[in-house]
């Protein structure tokens, strides 16, 4: 015994912080020191070239409430995650019911329709724009060789830009949020429809009495999932639109891109970046207090 | 007055036929329990009863209505299931009235009906709660005040005993049965459990394979079962099957044991002219002897023993029998910790059972046949 313990001179945890400290490393260099960096530039005014970062106190914050651009990007980003929130779930509760019923083919069906979650941001943003491009797109060539229009349709425009990229964001994680629904649906017992057969309540009965309930989890999370989701995506908006045409647009995280890699402002960036963080917080307290209340009540 | 009657009723899922060409009737008042195997398309035979499966080929009728095609809201059933499906986000009290408020009764009678369900089940103090405040036996009085609430044309009950432990459920055997009597209402009961069937049933169908085996009272079914299959589902513990030889008025078991049969089964054997028999003797009617009493007994070794209180279970093996076969005896009292002790096994003659090894089919029914 006393031999054994002489050999362990280390302690399980001191290996375990050793065989841990490169991860621990990588993560401090690439996640806190990064959010560190941010936060103080967002007090700070930072120039680059000569590189100097001078403390600034909230003046960054104050002049956000004076930024009328940063008001416009607020409220493409609330009509962006409105219309993403919306068409999500509601496509994705219809998905998952399809794929519910049985169906012949159905794991082949499901894994087509989880395929647009496969694909990065990047190939979604390229593929819509491309399907919707107003001189040599897709569905213009449809509708053109079908005979249905005339003249080439310029779809991503002014007015419609935010509810395209809705749209193309939503096809992006519906399959996702669908495949959530299901794991819920999948929780229902199949004697309960048969009951409620029995019992004489009708199918708009029967969803809202037996299939609502036990996939009202499934429903918040999505909601809580598609909202964040969209409220911080930047790809789809620099790759598919570039907040166009005009700044129609620029959601919050665009702006923020902007600011940063195009006016260079580093410190007004990082302190609407903070603001936007703290705006999420917020909703994500809102959607968790309901949830638990929700659980609660059962 | 409600009968049910199933008419060559066939309903086939993919190649697997669960129920095969059906042809009974259910009387009125009557308690008749579908008694099998799991898997072996009872479950389906309810759902088509309650109309929640269409049949393939066949008709149905609720007396003389033709119910085929009616949907299940229209055919006032009541089924009760093995997991109760009771509507976990409701309300015990609202779980019963269901039914009630789909058909827009008013309030106040709505009331008044669940709770005389209620009461009569011994429930009405939960009332206010969700069913997953509730214990399993709870739980399924809970399911049968929902279907007694409605006054249905008829009970359809999937095992709704199965999910109770096993001390409350004898207890439920008893009052399930009475609550049948007092309401006079046709019920069908499923179960694979042949102390269930033959405790309540005022006849049982056994289904087997989609196929209806034998429909007969609890008595008929243990004395005179029509095949091996029905021999063997009945009785716990299970009958004993021994292959014997008919040769000179008599059966030989394993070339060298020999039994004398009663005068009517020689004539059976004889007309029909078999050969190969199947021996069925129940636990009950097997005894033991320490030493040899009669030329006919049969040597064998006592390879286990299991005590139980009131009764041993005694399995007996002798190799000439069959590699693995074991012979299950019954002794009503209890019985001295001997394994491997030799012993002399003896069959009462009066109550053995006899099946034509090709068919496996009693004697007397293909006797009755021909």
């Amino acid at each position: 015994m006393a031999k054994l313990k002489q050999r362990q001179e280390f302690s399980d945890t001191t290996i375990a912080m050793f065989f841990l400290a490169p991860l621990i490393i990588f993560l401090f260099g690439i996640i806190i020191y990064p959010m560190a960096s941010s936060l103080y530039s967002s007090f700070s005014v930072v120039r680059l070239s000569p590189y100097q970062i001078n403390f600034a106190g909230l003046q960054n914050y104050i002049n956000i409430f004076s930024d009328q651009y940063f008001f416009h990007s607020l409220s493409v980003t609330a009509r962006f995650v409105g219309e993403v929130v919306v068409i999500t779930i509601g496509l994705s509760l219809g998905i998952a019911l399809f794929l519910n019923e049985v169906l012949p083919f159905r794991g082949i069906i499901r894994a087509i329709i989880l395929l647009p979650y496969a694909l990065s941001e990047f190939t979604t943003a390229y593929t819509w724009r491309w399907f919707l491009s107003s001189d040599w797109g897709l569905l213009n060539g449809i509708l053109y060789r079908l005979g249905l229009i005339k003249d080439y349709i310029w779809f991503v425009n002014y007015e419609r830009s935010v509810e395209w990229m809705a749209v193309a964001y939503s096809w992006h994680i519906v399959p996702l949020c669908a495949f959530f629904m299901l794991a819920g649906l999948q929780t229902i017992p199949e004697t309960l429809y048969m009951q409620a057969k029995i019992d004489g309540i009708g199918p708009i009965g029967r969803f809202f009495k037996i299939t609502l309930p036990f996939i009202k989890y499934a429903i918040l999370i999505t909601l809580v999932l598609s909202t964040f989701f969209a409220a911080t995506t930047t790809d789809i908006v620099i790759l598919m639109t570039g907040g166009g045409p005009g700044i129609s647009s620029t959601t919050l995280t665009y702006y923020i891109y902007t600011v940063v890699f195009k006016s260079f402002n580093l410190g007004y960036g990082a302190a609407i970046s903070w603001f936007l963080i703290a705006i999420v917080l917020v909703l994500a307290t809102l959607y968790f207090t309901f949830l638990t209340r929700i659980g609660k009540a059962r | 007055m409600v009968s049910v009657v199933l008419d060559n009723v066939t309903k086939k899922f993919g190649k697997v036929i669960a129920a095969n060409e059906l042809t009974f009737e259910v009387k009125d008042k009557e308690f008749f329990v579908l008694l099998g195997p799991s898997g072996g398309g009872k479950s389906t035979i309810l759902n088509l009863v309650a109309g929640l499966e269409r049949p393939d080929k066949g008709r149905i009728y609720f007396d003389d209505e033709d119910v085929t095609f009616l949907a299940p809201e229209k055919r006032n059933v009541a089924m009760v299931f093995q997991t109760y499906a009771l509507y976990p986000h409701m309300k015990v009290f609202d779980n019963i009235a269901t039914p009630l408020k789909v058909m827009k009764i008013p309030k106040e009678e709505i009331k008044r009906k669940v709770k005389e369900a209620a009461e009569l089940l011994r429930i009405d103090h939960l009332l206010e709660r969700m069913p997953y405040e509730i214990s399993g036996g709870e739980r399924q009085r809970v399911a049968l005040a929902r279907a007694i609430v409605r006054n249905p044309r008829i009970f359809l009950l999937d095992e709704p005993l199965s999910n109770i432990d096993a001390k409350l459920r004898v207890y439920a055997r008893a009052e399930l049965f009475k609550l049948q009597r007092r309401l006079g209402v046709t019920t069908l009961y499923v179960t694979h459990d042949q102390a269930e069937a033959m405790s309540m049933g005022d006849r049982i169908a056994v289904i087997n394979q989609g196929k209806l085996i034998q429909i007969a009272t609890p008595e008929e079914l243990y004395h005179m079962p029509i095949d091996t299959f029905v021999g063997g589902f009945v009785g716990s513990p299970p009958m004993n099957f021994i292959d014997a030889v008919y040769k000179d008025k008599k059966l030989v078991i394993a070339g060298r044991y020999v039994i004398t049969i009663p005068q009517n089964v020689m004539k059976i054997i004889e007309d029909l002219s078999l050969n190969e028999i199947l021996l069925g003797a129940r636990p009950e009617h097997v005894s033991i002897n320490f030493d040899k009493t009669d030329p006919e007994d049969i040597e064998a070794e006592i390879y286990a023993i299991e005590y139980l209180g009131n009764e041993t279970i005694v399995d007996l093996y002798n190799k000439d029998l069959g590699e693995d076969k074991i012979i299950k005896a019954r002794i009503p009292w209890r019985f001295k910790d001997d394994v491997g002790r030799k012993v002399w096994m003896k069959f009462d003659k009066n109550n053995l059972y006899y099946f034509d090894a090709a068919t496996q089919t009693n004697i007397f029914h293909l006797s009755a046949k021909s």
